[in-house]
């Protein structure tokens, strides 16, 4: 298999997530990461990715970032996570 | 929504509601719809309905996407009118969705420029029915423009005879555009053959940046297991957030 196609190993990919300084990017980012890690990790890279999307100044962008962390919140948070997504499109 | 809201921001809602409906209780449902109704573009608004349909019960469901609907038919723009049909018609039972995979079929012929047009096809292809499918392909395999004829096709590749893929392989390496060069590596990915794909391989590689590492993975994917051999699921994922390139600056 050509070296380029190797897989990132997945520690180095969150690293790299970690170090992007854009707090939309790096939510993204992380988000993007989070179905690829051992159970044991998620509710730490949730948390992360969740602190990085409430840096974002612009609120829909903000909830737009924090809704693509709903799947991956426990069952008893998500509702409320969708609560406060939906209400900063009520205005 | 709130008054000063922009269309952009609408959209925004639609797409946020995406990865939340399927965890919505009746409640929270009820609550999403109220902000749908309040969308005030009606492609957005349309988008958002057809999504919230999977939150109401069965019986009440083609009444949300007949709403979703009429929002979509108040478009005058074909392309607004087809990305806003699609939604909803892709999800209605299917005695009306052959009929609404004409209507949107109509509409995006109805589209000057092949580009949009050769858009609009490719999106067709989310409503399922094999005679709009048919006539999809044969419409995007009549665009005169190379790079969008190359693009909408790619949306086809599954029902490409070989001769076509490689035609469209030989296509790529031409396109100036690293993300639209990435979108149609993807795309043929999964239905390259062997030496084909090895030499799209090749091709992404000459890719940079994001592009590059997103070519480079979907085609990781579509290399046989022997070929693979380290876990399939660390190849990074690739990301709705990302193919959007117009969005990724907001």
């Amino acid at each position: 298999m050509p070296e380029e196609l190797r897989p990132q190993p997945a520690g180095e990919a969150l690293a790299a997530a970690r170090a992007v300084s854009d707090p939309a990017l790096r939510a993204a980012l992380l988000a993007d990461r989070i179905e690829f890690l051992p159970e044991g990790r998620v509710s730490e890279v949730v948390g992360e990715a969740g602190l990085a999307a409430r840096e974002i100044v612009d609120p829909i962008l903000r909830a737009e970032r924090l809704s693509g962390l709903i799947p991956f919140l426990k069952e008893a948070e998500r509702l409320a996570g969708i609560g406060e997504v939906l209400t900063s499109f009520e205005g | 929504m709130p008054a000063s809201s922009q269309p952009a921001d609408e959209f925004a809602f639609a797409r946020a509601l995406d990865p939340m409906v399927a965890h919505m209780d009746a409640a929270i449902a009820s609550r999403a719809l109220r902000v749908a109704r309040a969308v005030r573009d009606p492609g957005a608004r349309a988008r958002a309905l057809a999504v919230l349909s999977r939150t109401v019960p069965e019986d009440e469901r083609p009444d949300l996407l007949e709403e979703a609907l009429a929002a979509a038919r108040s478009i005058g723009d074909p392309w607004r009118r087809v990305r806003a049909l699609v939604p909803a018609a892709s999800r209605m039972p299917e005695p009306a969705r052959e009929a609404l995979a004409r209507e949107a079929f109509d509409a995006a012929m109805s589209i000057q420029g092949d580009w949009l047009r050769g858009r609009a096809l490719s999106m067709l292809r989310r409503i399922p029915t094999a005679e709009l499918r048919r006539r999809a392909l044969e419409a995007a395999l009549a665009l005169k423009a190379p790079k969008e004829r190359a693009s909408a096709l790619s949306a086809f590749a599954g029902d490409l005879p070989p001769d076509e893929l490689e035609r469209l392989l030989a296509q790529a390496e031409s396109i100036p555009d690293e993300w639209l060069r990435q979108s149609l590596l993807a795309s043929l990915a999964e239905h390259l053959p062997r030496p084909a794909l090895e030499r799209a391989v090749d091709l992404a590689r000459r890719l940079h940046g994001t592009p590059r590492a997103l070519a480079l993975a979907e085609l990781g994917h579509a290399l046989p297991d022997r070929d693979r051999r380290c876990e399939r699921t660390h190849w990074p994922k690739r990301a709705a957030w990302l193919s959007r390139p117009n969005e990724r600056k907001r």
